[in-house]
């Protein structure tokens, strides 16, 4: 325990701050791109679910028990505290989503809530392997991915084409949303070098379209209430 | 930290990518997107009051729990397996040569002309540590089978 928590005392703590925040902020806009109706329940911003996320860390180092609700950090099986709070952030996103009141049950909630326990577990486990553990097999399952498969591509659609109609003056944003669309398509990573490597545009040039376009993105969020401006 | 497994996931990752932008530059970016960085900074300043707390709280904690235990150890070693009944009689005997070598001759320097029972516990403390002491009455032990 000391160990720890000397550790989590000296980490980068303005570094990780800002990544933290920066995190939650993405994953809020996750949430209200999959769930338009509002974004995170109880009036929960990034900045409460970053800052939760560090209390919670901090109060599991100072307990040996373990049990729903604690987040127990072990540097020596997860090294980078960031990823670590990073999972304890995905988890109370969906701990948040799965107490909403009125829950119209959503399969996209669950899904990530699925996503989340598994990935903190991971991080908490240490590394376990894509094939760890049971999965469901039963046809109720797979047609709930495969219906989820088809919203969330739905929704690529949908963000695709109206960036593409907002960007139809703009030669070069187009180009790197054809990239984007070919590097998908083809089942590769979508970095600014694979898209430099298929468009001939360069590097900065890249990087610098996509912050216009990310601009672009989050303003066509569906509007959330209080966290609007995460 | 989620793995992309969506086409929709895909592209906003990659929109959302924020990995090489600075630390100081992606905060600008963050206040100017209306979040409370100082906020952020304030409750982990206070949190981490706390974590210095937690700290000096479990290191004294041990400190105590390693002091209690060794004396006992020390205690039980001294008296029970050498006869010696308290930390002078030790040391007497370490000068009477009964341990011999480096423990002696260190001895000897440090108490110059003074005698054992010239000095107090707290003196005796400062001369040999406690695990010192318990080596060589490991290596007396050792000796005398």
């Amino acid at each position: 325990m000391l160990d720890a928590l000397k550790r989590f005392r000296d980490a980068n703590w303005p570094e990780i701050n800002a990544r933290l925040a920066d995190y939650a902020r993405a994953e809020v806009r996750k949430l209200r791109w999959r769930t338009p109706q509002d974004s995170l329940p109880e009036g929960k911003t990034a900045e409460d679910l970053a800052l939760g996320a560090i209390q919670k860390t901090f109060e599991g180092l100072l307990t040996s028990e373990r049990g729903k609700g604690l987040r127990k950090w072990d540097p020596s099986r997860v090294p980078d505290l960031l990823y670590f709070l990073k999972g304890v952030v995905d988890s109370d996103i969906s701990d948040l989503v799965n107490r909403r009141e009125h829950a119209d049950f959503n399969y996209s909630a669950k899904l990530d809530q699925e996503d989340a326990s598994s990935l903190l577990e991971q991080a908490i486990e240490g590394s376990r392997g894509p094939d760890g553990g049971e999965s469901d097999t039963s046809p109720e399952a797979i047609l709930t991915i495969e219906e989820e498969r088809k919203a969330s591509d739905d929704r690529y659609n949908s963000l695709m084409g109206a960036l593409c109609e907002s960007s139809a003056a703009d030669d070069e944003e187009l180009m790197v949303l054809m990239g984007v669309e070919e590097i998908i398509n083809s089942g590769e990573e979508v970095t600014p070098k694979a898209i430099t490597e298929r468009t001939g545009l360069s590097y900065d040039k890249v990087k610098n379209v996509r912050k216009r376009l990310a601009r672009k993105a989050h303003s066509f969020l569906p509007k959330g209430g209080k966290n609007e401006e995460t | 930290m989620k793995k992309p497994n969506e086409k929709f996931d895909q592209f906003l990752n990659f929109l959302n990518d924020t990995s090489s932008v600075d630390a100081p530059t992606l905060r600008k970016d963050l206040e100017a997107d209306g979040i409370n960085m100082k906020r952020i900074d304030d409750g982990v300043a206070s949190i981490l009051k706390e974590v210095d707390r937690a700290i000096k709280r479990t290191q004294l904690d041990r400190a105590k729990e390693q002091r209690a235990s060794f004396g006992q150890t020390l205690k039980d070693a001294a008296k029970t397996t050498f006869g010696f009944g308290s930390r002078k009689e030790l040391v007497d005997a370490i000068l009477s040569g009964k341990f011999g070598g480096v423990a002696q001759g260190r001895l000897q320097v440090q108490f110059r002309n003074r005698k054992p029972d010239e000095l107090s516990d707290e003196d005796l403390k400062g001369l040999l540590d406690d695990q010192e002491i318990l080596a060589l009455l490991e290596k007396f032990r050792g000796s005398k089978k």
